[in-house]
């Protein structure tokens, strides 16, 4: 709970170290987190829930973060995206994902830099109407 | 060296070339002259053998005359330099009996040079002595008996000037020669009788050949009026002189010349050989670089996941322990963190520099990012950071910027293991944007600056030698450079420069 307000994040890498340590982090703060561990499940958790952010990794087995970000329809309103990349993102991929992902964060990411980044998510997920 | 030896070897073959090829013409020469002067002696010889008949005319008449003087009366004027006389011997003395020319008077008795030449008179033409008194030349010949009656002889005697041009003298022998004709007797001036040489004696190379009179010998001497074997041929072997010389100067000038091209050439060719060494030593080590680099980017990129999720577990462990009676656990978690952190940014500078990619160029707060860094990576104790001009405005790749910010501050936190002022500065010159770090370290060696900057290159005993080569790329990237030189407070200062973008709209 963030402010008394039940936030839903979704932490999607197929790393085991890295989602279940950045679920665990989240946790700590107060969201409430679901994990996924391929671009699949993502993409079906995605439709099963309607999440305030979500935090993805661009490279991921089945589907990569890229298109699933790709694949997100325009409603219901779709999560507030935060990319962690690998460092050598390209400027082909920033440009075809626009505006759709709100941050893209190096790897690692620092768990400062994740907590504020999802807080600035959540701020903005919960400003747009619903 | 060699062009000197060179020269005198071949000026040494044109001396001797010279004189052989002189003494060659010297003596063609000298053959020549003998030639023409034997030619000349041959032709005199012919001249005096008319006079031997003339004096056998006069004698023939005389006989028939049987020794009439009247034979002699008409012969000569009185004014001609010729005089012929009848001579009778008289016991002792010649008497002159009749004469032809002037000069002597009938019943004169002979005395003299006269007298001894019709002394010796005989059947055969003789000549008598030559006296030259330093005006005229005198020349006396006789003939005696049986070609004339027994006791009497003819005698005739002429004088000339020597130096005038006579019969002798203008033939066709002696256009080439200077000669002189002297009586019999030792060659002097005494009996010269003609010349074609105002100078005497003819010196130079001379020809000597008898002239014939009657019974008596005469001698000419002649030297070349010109090389009688061609002025050229004369002159050949000083001209072969010259030119051999001149050869040798020529081919030593470009012996020289070659030797100096070669020297040249060596050196081009030590050079072009070290820059090709140097370039295949950079060659190998990149090739090197490049199979250590995919290994090094495939560990940097595996070992991201299992950092990341031990960071972020570390920070979870430290949450945790918020309430806990182990005060040295605090340390070494930070500890813990700090080696993880190097671990993280090692994989960073590995995988960065391996991996070429275009920077996303978006403006940015300079401030934030010193800010960022410098709270991911805090000073250890003792250092203090002092910033400067970081409102400058400036758009670059984030990460990147970040990652370049990170490795100079690091380094400059290693090069200052007892601590002291590290100051970063932002400033603006010229439409580029300068991100400067100076530490106030022991400095670094000028002579190795410019390696500082290659990758794998370090002077610290554990350093990967990537940090600056990552601000490298980076800032080549960005179409900037880095430059690294001592400070005036002789501390290492590392320059940024940026080139100052015009924000644009964010794709």
């Amino acid at each position: 709970m963030i402010d008394g307000v039940e936030v839903l994040v979704l932490v999607a890498d197929d790393d085991d170290g890295i989602r279940e340590s950045t679920a665990a982090i989240l946790r700590a703060v107060g969201y409430t987190v679901t994990e996924a561990q391929d671009g699949e499940a993502t993409m079906a958790e995605l439709a099963r829930t309607q999440f305030h952010v979500c935090v993805i990794d661009e490279r991921m087995p089945k589907m990569d973060g890229i298109t699933v970000v790709e694949n997100l329809g325009p409603k219901p309103p779709p999560p507030v995206i935060i990319m962690a990349s690998a460092y050598d993102f390209d400027l082909d991929i920033w440009q075809r994902l626009g505006t759709r992902v709100f941050k893209h964060l190096p790897k690692p990411v620092p768990p400062k830099v994740l907590i504020e980044a999802v807080a600035e998510a959540a701020s903005l997920s919960r400003a747009t109407p619903a | 060296l060699l062009s000197v030896s060179v020269v005198l070897i071949l000026a040494v073959v044109s001396v001797v070339g010279f004189g052989l090829s002189k003494s060659n013409t010297d003596r063609q020469e000298q053959a020549l002259l003998q030639s023409n002067t034997t030619q000349a002696a041959a032709y005199a010889s012919q001249i005096f053998s008319g006079l031997a008949t003339s004096l056998s005319s006069a004698a023939a008449s005389v006989t028939s005359t049987n020794g009439s003087p009247t034979a002699f009366e008409h012969a000569q004027p009185a004014t001609s330099p010729l005089v012929m006389l009848l001579v009778r011997k008289t016991g002792a003395a010649y008497v002159v009996t009749a004469v032809a020319g002037g000069g002597f008077q009938p019943g004169q008795v002979l005395e003299g040079d006269a007298l001894s030449t019709v002394e010796h008179a005989g059947a055969k033409l003789i000549a008598g002595p030559v006296d030259f008194n330093g005006k005229l030349s005198t020349a006396r010949f006789a003939i005696g008996e049986p070609a004339v009656p027994a006791g009497l002889v003819i005698y005739e005697q002429f004088s000339l000037d020597p130096y005038t041009a006579t019969p002798v003298t203008t033939g066709k022998p002696f256009e080439q020669l200077k000669v002189a004709l002297y009586g019999a007797g030792p060659i002097s001036i005494h009996n010269l009788l003609v010349s074609t040489s105002s100078s005497l004696p003819l010196t130079g190379p001379v020809a000597r050949a008898t002239v014939t009179v009657g019974s008596s010998d005469w001698t000419i001497v002649a030297v070349a009026r010109h090389p009688l074997i061609g002025g050229f041929a004369k002159s050949s072997s000083i001209v072969l002189l010259v030119l051999g010389l001149l050869m040798a100067l020529i081919v030593g000038v470009g012996i020289d010349f070659l030797a100096r091209r070669r020297r040249y050439a060596e050196g081009v060719a030590t050079e072009r050989t070290q820059e090709l060494l140097t370039a295949q030593a950079s060659l190998v080590r990149r090739e090197r670089l490049s199979a250590v680099g995919e290994m090094a980017t495939v560990i940097g990129h595996e070992l991201r996941n299992p950092l990341g999720a031990a960071i972020n577990l570390l920070f979870l462990a430290r949450n945790s322990l918020t309430d806990h009676d182990a005060p040295e656990l605090d340390g070494y978690l930070s500890r813990i963190e700090m080696e993880t952190n190097r671990a993280a940014a090692l994989c960073e500078d590995l995988t960065a520099y391996m991996r070429e990619r275009q920077p996303v160029i978006a403006p940015l707060d300079l401030g934030a990012v010193v800010a960022e860094v410098l709270e991911s990576t805090p000073p250890p104790p003792g250092i203090e950071v002092t910033v400067e001009g970081l409102g400058v405005d400036l758009a670059a790749d984030r990460a990147q910027l970040v990652q370049m910010v990170t490795n100079l501050i690091t380094n400059a936190y290693q090069a200052m293991p007892d601590g002291g002022p590290l100051r970063v500065t932002g400033s603006k010159s010229d439409g580029f944007v300068e991100i400067t770090v100076e530490d106030s370290g022991v400095g670094i060696d000028p002579a190795v600056a410019e390696r500082l900057l290659e990758p794998f290159f370090t002077t610290k005993p554990t350093g990967t030698g990537l940090g600056l080569a990552v601000v490298k790329r980076f800032a080549e990237g960005h179409d900037g450079t880095v430059s690294i030189e001592n400070g005036p407070g002789g501390g290492a200062r590392v320059t940024i420069r940026l080139p100052h973008v015009t924000p644009q709209a964010t794709p």
